[in-house]
């Protein structure tokens, strides 16, 4: 042991928590949050500890509606999955995770609900997975049609607007399609509104 | 004077700060309002991250050893860059940490601009 940690005396101290807007132009709010400290009777200084930042972060974390950075970790533990993994399983960069989990940054507001579903057990990790794959499934077979009987410069125009149209979920309503993960393969459905027939759309339903 | 820190020093205190397990980590109430009035889009826990990858750099990093502290230990302080997620640009903040005689607890004293 140390001489300098065996004298300091366990107190509790109110610390202030910014909490910054959630809209844009808010203001920055304070609140005061207690937690235990360490006084050092000799020269008056206090000390917090990994045990008051946890309750701090929480108390910020819970007025901006989403985890703190030890819950990220938890949930990233209890998944048993390294950073690399649940990176992958969220469609994030791997360094964006990591300055979730440790802090550095607070996470984004609309990954949060999702995380909150998986830390709630509101959903799990193989449905996620499921629709992970799914997605990938959807953008490999649609580069597989638009490579094979498309002109290779509009397929290269088209295909870079159905990925990103597929990233917001939008292509399989736009293109009319629907994915069966578990034979792994793309069926045509019929379009959920109506839509104008074009050249491009009746070629990827002969495809499929 | 300025001096390498040495590796084993800086390995030891990263490491600590990395795990952040209770009771190895003590933060003056001072650099953890210095923290907080930085950005206010960052956690508390952010600082441990922050303070363990600027001793995770590679290559030489240079800082000043104290030996007037009044607890014991092996001190330095050393200055890096940072960018707080609000912000445009890069900052030097300067800190001063302590590795206790055990190796198992660090002191953070300061962390200003």
């Amino acid at each position: 042991m140390n001489a300098f940690t065996d004298r300091l005396v366990p107190i509790e101290v109110e610390e202030p928590v910014d909490i910054p807007p959630t809209t844009p132009g808010g203001q920055v709010r304070t609140i005061l949050v207690k937690v235990p400290a360490m006084k050092d009777p000799k020269d008056g200084e206090i000390y917090l500890g990994a045990d008051a930042t946890a309750i701090l972060d929480k108390a910020k974390a819970r007025h901006l509606g989403v985890l703190a950075p030890q819950e990220l970790a938890e949930l990233r533990k209890r998944l048993d999955l390294t950073q690399k993994e649940i990176a992958e399983v969220l469609q994030i960069g791997e360094k964006t995770w990591s300055c979730w989990e440790n802090g550095r940054e607070i996470v984004s507001r609309s990954l949060n609900l999702l995380l909150l579903s998986l830390y709630e057990g509101k959903i799990n990790l193989p449905w996620l997975r499921a629709k992970l794959g799914e997605n990938k499934q959807l953008v490999s077979a649609m580069w597989m049609v638009l490579r094979i009987r498309m002109i290779p410069t509009v397929a290269s125009v088209t295909a870079h607007s159905i990925v990103a149209e597929s990233a917001s979920g939008n292509f399989s309503r736009m293109a009319g399609f629907t994915v069966a993960p578990t034979r792994g393969c793309v069926t045509p459905a019929p379009p959920r509104f109506p839509m104008r027939p074009n050249a491009n759309y009746e070629e990827m339903l002969r495809c499929a | 004077m300025r001096t390498a820190i040495p590796g084993q020093w800086r390995k030891a205190v990263s490491a600590i700060l990395h795990a952040a397990q209770r009771g190895t980590i003590l933060v003056r109430q001072r650099p953890r309002n210095d923290w907080r009035n930085l950005d206010s889009q960052h956690f508390d826990a952010g600082l441990y991250a922050v303070l363990a990858d600027a001793l995770d750099v590679s290559g030489v990093l240079h800082g000043k050893k104290h030996t007037d502290m009044d607890e014991e230990g092996e001190c330095y302080s050393f200055t890096f860059r940072y960018r707080p997620p609000s912000a445009k640009g890069e900052l030097d903040l300067y800190t001063k940490i302590n590795l206790m005689p055990d190796g198992q607890v660090v002191i953070v004293y300061s962390v200003h601009t």
